[in-house]
């Protein structure tokens, strides 16, 4: 191979090592810190999906308190809903 | 309170050596006795646990290990509040060694805990798998200090250990190969969220549970470990708390797996390995053995479903069946639950790769012989497997399983056997010893033979060994 490509490919190889290790330079903190900063980015779409789940679930035992076979337990401890 | 009257350590005072991370207390052994240090930093706390009624609730139904204040000194006596004496669970077992089903109601189990503790004012401190056992055939936390009054305006503490623990296993093995719950093993504080990322498949960033928490997750994680910042803006309400959970639990139960196309687990069906009075007589054979020798713990290795392991239960003990394929402990799993068996735990396990210790100083985890003996091992069409598929010579295997029990039941599959003979179609026959002289030769350095019996209508031979006092790890 000529020098000149030699050398160009050499210099490519190079880049492309920066390139890959150009990810988080302070990669230390711990994931802590992403989980709490994501958490308060969806936290009013959370906060929304809460307040609609409960109106949900009134609704559905509204209902079925006017059916009298109803075997549906009002449970705060997670129900399908739509929300989502 | 009294409980700090002697300032003296006992010399028989032990911590238990993977109870160390965490600052409000510890557990430790004395004469035998587990017990749990509360320390003073932990105070407010665990009297809110109490006077909230949040732990009445928990134990009242069987999701929190039940525990007594005892009267007894810390082994830290300076730093206790209270000393605690919890409830002891049979067999410890960790979640590299469950089956899908048992981590999905591991994680349901801990966000239902969650739930709970909301409605009482206090909110998980850690979300880790480790703070689930199973007992009595259910799974229970077992962490009694891991709650802390909610923190006003503040998100789960616990949400990335949550994902990490349970989410993206739970989702690896759902939506990629079963097999990938056994990470756990090698990344002790669960997968990371930007491993999971890469390898699902891409259906699954659609599923709007695992597209939010763990790819959106891991993505906010990435940035902000390239971008730090310390201000902590905006506000996290207890809604918003309920919405977490609530969505978390959406995920978890859109998550299934369904054992099906595992070699193992129609096997007693399709192999035909015994005829109809063969397998009869085996369980005959077995039954009587442990209706006489009632012992009080048994493991079933290589259990597939755990026909055996249950009639160790009918005989009053309480059972571990270690299997490697997933969809048999699976289906040994869902068994239980259907059943309400409390005196059997399956769990997956290879024998010739055994859980060995883990996490710091290898010792934070419990390896499998550390966790033994049991009073009778149950080895039943296990051994060619080990000695001919396994290439471990019949000697080695007599020494190890005599590290796991004191009783050992073991069948002796001969070399013209149909099974045997099929992991000799694709290897060289290189076991001249591999027949019942050499057998029984290999196993008597380690055991006395007490009975050997012919099942009936085959060629296999059932023998019952005790094993020799002596040098035993």
């Amino acid at each position: 191979m000529l020098p000149l490509r030699r050398i160009l490919l050499f210099a490519a190889g190079c880049g492309s090592l920066l390139l890959a290790t150009a990810s988080p330079a302070h990669a230390y903190i711990d994931p802590g810190t992403g989980s709490y900063f994501f958490q308060m980015l969806i936290a009013g779409f959370l906060g929304a999906g809460a307040a609609i789940a409960m109106f949900w679930r009134r609704i559905v035992s509204f209902f079925s308190r006017s059916r009298d076979d109803s075997d549906e337990q009002p449970s705060a401890a997670g129900e399908q809903t739509h929300a989502d | 309170m009294s409980a700090l009257a002697s300032g003296q350590r006992s010399a028989d005072t032990a911590r238990v050596p993977g109870s160390f991370r965490d600052p409000a207390g510890f557990l430790f052994r004395r004469d035998g006795v587990l017990y749990r240090q509360v320390d003073r930093s932990h105070a407010a706390a665990y009297d809110q646990g109490k006077s909230s009624g949040l732990y009445d609730s928990l134990v009242g139904s069987g999701r929190l290990i039940p525990h007594d204040e005892v009267h007894v000194p810390g082994a830290d006596p300076e730093r206790a509040h209270r000393v605690l004496r919890p409830e002891e669970v049979a067999f410890i077992s960790y979640p590299y060694e469950w089956c899908f089903g048992q981590l999905r109601d591991a994680a349901l189990l801990t966000l239902d805990v969650q739930r709970t503790a909301l409605d009482h004012g206090m909110s998980l401190r850690d979300a880790s798998a480790y703070n689930v056992q199973f007992h009595r055939g259910r799974p229970v936390i077992i962490d009694t200090l891991s709650f802390e009054p909610i923190r006003s305006e503040l998100p789960w503490i616990a949400y990335g250990q949550f994902c990490r623990h349970f989410l993206a296993p739970l989702a690896l093995m759902a939506y990629r190969d079963v097999r990938l719950g056994r990470l756990l093993r090698v990344h002790i504080d669960g997968v990371p969220l930007e491993l999971a990322s890469t390898i699902l498949p891409r259906r699954a960033r659609w599923r709007p549970g695992i597209g939010l928490h763990i790819h959106q997750h891991s993505k906010a994680q990435r940035r902000a470990a390239a971008r730090p910042r310390t201000a902590k803006g905006g506000r996290f309400s207890g809604r918003a708390l309920v919405g977490l959970v609530e969505s978390l639990q959406r995920a978890v139960r859109n998550l299934e797996w369904r054992p099906s196309g595992s070699n193992w687990i129609d096997y007693y069906e399709r192999a035909a390995s015994y005829s109809g009075e063969g397998a009869e007589h085996k369980r005959e054979l077995v039954r009587g053995m442990l209706t006489e020798l009632r012992p009080a713990t048994v493991w079933d290795l290589g259990a597939n479903v755990g026909v055996f392991g249950r009639i160790a239960a009918e005989a009053g003990a309480t059972v571990v069946c270690f299997e490697s394929d997933d969809a048999c402990v699976e289906a040994s799993y869902r068994r239980t639950k259907e059943a309400q068996e409390r005196a059997v735990l399956p769990l997956v396990l290879d024998l010739a790769n055994p859980s060995p210790g883990l996490g710091w100083g290898g010792s934070e985890r419990e390896s499998l012989t550390e966790r033994g003996p049991a009073d009778v091992v149950l080895a039943l069409a296990l051994v060619h497997h080990l000695a001919v598929g396994n290439n471990v010579p019949l000697e080695m295997i007599a020494g190890y399983l005599s590290q796991l029990g004191e009783t050992l039941l073991v069948e002796f599959v001969p070399k013209d056997d149909p099974k045997v003979q099929l992991l000799l179609a694709s290897r060289d026959d290189v076991f001249p010893s591999y027949t019942s002289e050499g057998f029984e030769q290999a196993f008597s350095s380690w055991f006395a033979v007490e009975r050997a019996e012919r099942i009936r209508d085959s060629a296999r031979t059932l023998y019952l060994m005790r094993r020799r006092p002596g040098d035993h790890g």
